[in-house]
């Protein structure tokens, strides 16, 4: 968050520095804070397929409460990618989120959960292996202060992958 | 030195030390859990020799190893020597996730992996010993 402000800042002195030497005056800038629009965000799609991550473990979960022991701590890792990937954003830690602008694919329907436990392990398996990929390439992509967070998001669903295998 | 090689200075250090544990730790195993430590251990060395090898060619004269390094606790049987494992790749993975910020492109990539496969290690240590949570949130952070 302190780095998000201090962008937001830097944007906003960079928008200073060009209105003044715009209109060749130094005093007279009053210059507006870009408006600030989430749903832009580079990290959106990745908190809205998170959402939907977290949220199919709480179908799993209802269909097979004896699954709690070792499915309860993922989804808790999910809720806590939430709160920081909507803090990163600016966004409220509980929501609720704006739907990312223009992918509308970000968080594709998982369809009806699997009847059995095996094949609903299986399907966990392999949604955290795609979020896995997600999120490596989220952090490939970030700018330096967002790498650490995407790293040890990607690092965790791989760590997951481990424990459902 | 950039800031980047600084960081995998550190990086190496983890892995001088890691390679020494791995030598400490591997005697107290059992058959089913040695076979994860000299991947671990292997994986280790693999990740060094590279680490030797780009800062090398950096024109940066990387750390030699230590002598010995000291552990955290003794490790006299197996469960202190599954602990000390799940700590080696912890401790890794911390210097590996620090070195995010400071590289891209490809170095990042390269970053990267090895900070996942010391967090799938550390799983498969953590299962063995039945140490939960299996898995960190936010593997690698210390803050």
């Amino acid at each position: 968050m302190r780095v998000h402000l201090r962008r937001r800042a830097l944007l906003a002195a960079a928008a200073a520095a060009t209105t003044a030497s715009l209109t060749g005056c130094d005093l007279g800038g009053d210059p507006k804070d870009p408006p600030f629009d989430p749903t832009g965000d580079a990290l959106m799609p990745l908190l809205t397929s998170t959402v939907a991550l977290r949220d199919r473990y709480g179908e799993a979960l209802s269909a097979f409460p004896a699954l709690q022991d070792r499915l309860g701590p993922l989804k808790d890792d999910h809720e806590q990618h939430i709160v920081a990937l909507a803090r990163e954003i600016g966004l409220p830690e509980r929501g609720p989120f704006p739907a990312a602008s223009g992918s509308a694919s970000a968080a594709p329907s998982a369809g009806p959960l699997p009847g059995d436990q095996a094949a609903v392990l299986a399907d966990l398996a392999k949604l955290e292996k795609d979020g896995r990929l997600d999120a490596e390439a989220a952090c490939l992509a970030a700018p330096s202060y967002r790498a650490a967070l995407l790293g040890s998001i990607a690092a965790c669903r791989a760590g997951h992958g481990e424990v459902l295998a | 030195m950039t800031a980047a090689d600084e960081r995998l200075v550190a990086v190496l250090q983890a892995e001088h030390a890691a390679i020494y544990g791995y030598g400490v730790l591997g005697p107290k195993l059992d058959a089913n859990t040695i076979a994860l430590a000299r991947a671990a251990d292997n994986a280790h060395r693999t990740r060094r020799d590279a680490l030797l090898v780009r800062l090398t060619s950096a024109g940066v004269t990387p750390p030699p190893t230590a002598p010995s390094y000291q552990l955290p606790f003794a490790v006299t049987d197996r469960a202190t020597a599954l602990k000390l494992a799940v700590q080696l790749e912890e401790r890794t993975a911390a210097q590996w996730r620090l070195a995010l910020p400071a590289t891209d492109g490809d170095v990042r990539k390269i970053v990267l992996d090895a900070l996942i496969d010391c967090t799938t290690r550390t799983v498969g240590f953590r299962k063995a010993g039945s140490l939960t949570p299996l898995v960190a949130a936010f593997p690698g952070k210390t803050d």
